[in-house]
């Protein structure tokens, strides 16, 4: 016999139709069927898409808002300026300049009244004080500000005084060349998250397809849906973390961090403000015996990392640095880096400390910058009553 | 069609279609399945006394059985049959020991792509010619005849490969 024929009836044979499903047949029965997998595809595709249209959609964030304006940012800003011109500031308003420009480019009436500048103008007198802010801490530039009037006169004064700047201004912390336009832009696409969600755009087109040539109507439905809703998810806009400004969990971490080293605080923290500019979120959170500032750093929306640091002498003593020197006439000078956003807090004395920075309660004002290149780390100073260091 | 002449079919086709499924699904309980689907079709259906019946069934049958092939009812037995295999992995390779070695050339057909493999089970099972082949695929006769050509060469490619049988075509 042939062989293929013999194998074949070898397996074939001993197959027989059942007399129950003959029955059937006879009986004009429809086979039941158990299709389950593509309905369980069906009941996650759904879920998918339910979860993404409930969950994903861009949450815009509510602003913070302090608990008074501290006045109109236009006339901040001029005061600055001609502090500047007439040589009656400190480094010490350069942490007013810092509230200022936030003012300036969020215009969300956080800290001073809105600016009655255009948006482009706006960011010009922002890039100005940035760059008198970086003339100041460089102290070695040379530059004369003639007093002006009115904040117009000064937008019309920026140009040249910004081109006059721009060739002595060091910005060292700015890697890329266009950082300085860059950071306007308080948004960047997330690259990744981009593409990514255009290939699976792509694949969800491809299985439509697909299933439609194969029938599968109900779970072309679902992928139908799911699409519909992933197209309207705002891919074109880059993804933004939005737990930066949620009030609650700035207290939170505060609080779990303070935990984690071990510092008593008491009272309840109150979150006395929460500023944003470029990249960085502070927040000053307020107990009752001492008030803690935490900056969180965010790349492409996303969290990175966060630093903080907290303010009373016997704090500072106990836990984290040389006891060696604890005499009360001494100024703590407490520096962090941290990107663009490097700052330095400088305590004497509480009530030095309070003067110094102007610092009283509820007006969102502790910001203290200090040069660049002195804030290579994070670390601790210590300088005696004439601001010199000591050992 | 009145229910004598139905029953008379049934029972005349029905074991070959019960194997012809078989050679399509390799599911006893689906081949079944199948068949009692291809029967309802074949009663609902506008058949005419004076057509072949046996062309005519099994027409239905390829169709019934390629339809599955690409459903979900198909992918879900194939994840059943996947889960089991990993589960029973031991006795299934003791069972394909004691196979003998005829049974190790069915397994080389069913292995076949479903192009080939039904030429095959049609033509050296059903012992079809390549023109009533034709007819129940409604493909050209030489196609029918490239494919059972190719099928055999496959098959022939294999057997050599295993060191079962000579000159199998």
């Amino acid at each position: 016999m042939d062989p293929i024929k013999q194998a074949l009836t070898e397996e074939l044979e001993q197959k027989t139709l059942s007399l129950h499903k003959k029955q059937a047949i006879l009986q004009h029965q429809q086979p039941q069927r158990k299709l389950w997998l593509p309905k369980i595809v069906a009941v996650c595709i759904a879920a998918i898409a339910l979860f993404l249209l409930v969950t994903i959609s861009e949450q815009k964030p509510e602003p913070l808002t302090a608990t008074g304006p501290l006045g109109s940012v236009d006339t901040g800003v001029v005061e600055y300026f001609n502090k500047h011109a007439t040589r009656e500031a400190s480094d010490l308003y350069n942490g007013d300049a810092y509230l200022l420009r936030l003012a300036l480019e969020n215009n969300s009436q956080m800290f001073y009244e809105d600016s009655q500048l255009s948006l482009k103008n706006r960011f010009l007198v922002s890039e100005l004080l940035h760059y008198i802010q970086e003339a100041s801490w460089q102290g070695d530039v040379q530059f004369s500000l003639q007093p002006v009037t009115s904040i117009e006169e000064l937008v019309i004064l920026a140009p040249k005084i910004i081109s006059e700047l721009k060739p002595q201004v060091n910005f060292s912390y700015m890697t890329v060349a266009d950082e300085k336009k860059h950071q306007w832009k308080f948004y960047s696409y997330d690259t990744k998250a981009w593409v990514g969600y255009v290939v699976v755009l792509a694949l969800l087109l491809m299985a439509i397809v697909k299933l439609g040539r194969d029938r599968h109507w109900i779970i072309l439905s679902c992928c139908v849906f799911l699409a519909v809703v992933a197209a309207y998810q705002p891919f074109d806009k880059p993804y933004k973390d939005t737990a930066a400004y949620d009030e609650q969990l700035l207290i939170e971490v505060v609080s779990n961090q303070l935990a984690e080293m071990d510092v008593k605080a008491t009272g309840e923290p109150v979150l006395q403000y929460a500023a944003t500019i470029h990249t960085t979120r502070a927040a000053l959170v307020a107990f009752d015996d001492f008030k803690v500032l935490a900056t969180f750093t965010y790349k492409n929306g996303h969290y990175v990392k966060h630093m903080m640091t907290w303010h009373t002498e016997e704090l500072f003593r106990e836990t984290a640095f040389d006891t060696k020197v604890n005499s009360p006439q001494q100024t703590l000078v407490f520096g962090f880096a941290d990107g663009h956003n490097v700052a330095t807090l400088r305590l004497a004395d509480e009530a030095r400390y309070k003067q110094e920075i102007a610092i009283t309660q509820n007006e969102p004002t502790i910001i203290f910058y200090k040069k660049p290149q002195d804030l290579s780390g994070f670390g601790v100073l210590y300088l005696d009553e004439q601001g010199q260091q000591v050992q | 069609m009145d229910s004598q002449t139905f029953e008379q079919v049934v029972h005349t086709y029905g074991d070959y279609l019960v194997r012809l499924c078989y050679t399509y699904t390799k599911d006893w309980q689906m081949a079944e399945d199948l068949t009692q689907e291809t029967f309802l079709r074949f009663y609902a259906s506008d058949y005419r006394a004076d057509a072949d019946v046996k062309t005519y069934l099994y027409r239905i049958a390829v169709n019934r059985c390629k339809s599955y092939l690409v459903s979900w009812r198909y992918r879900q037995t194939q994840l059943l049959q996947l889960s089991q295999r990993l589960v029973v992995k031991d006795q299934v390779a003791q069972q394909v020991e004691q196979n003998e070695l005829a049974s190790r050339l069915y397994e080389k057909i069913t292995e076949l792509p479903v192009k080939y493999r039904e030429v095959v089970v049609f033509y050296h099972y059903f012992e079809f010619t390549t023109a009533q082949i034709a007819a129940v695929l409604k493909l050209p006769e030489s196609t029918i005849k490239t494919r059972l050509r190719r099928a055999r060469q496959q098959l022939g490619i294999t057997l050599q490969k295993g060191a079962l049988l000579d000159g199998s075509n």
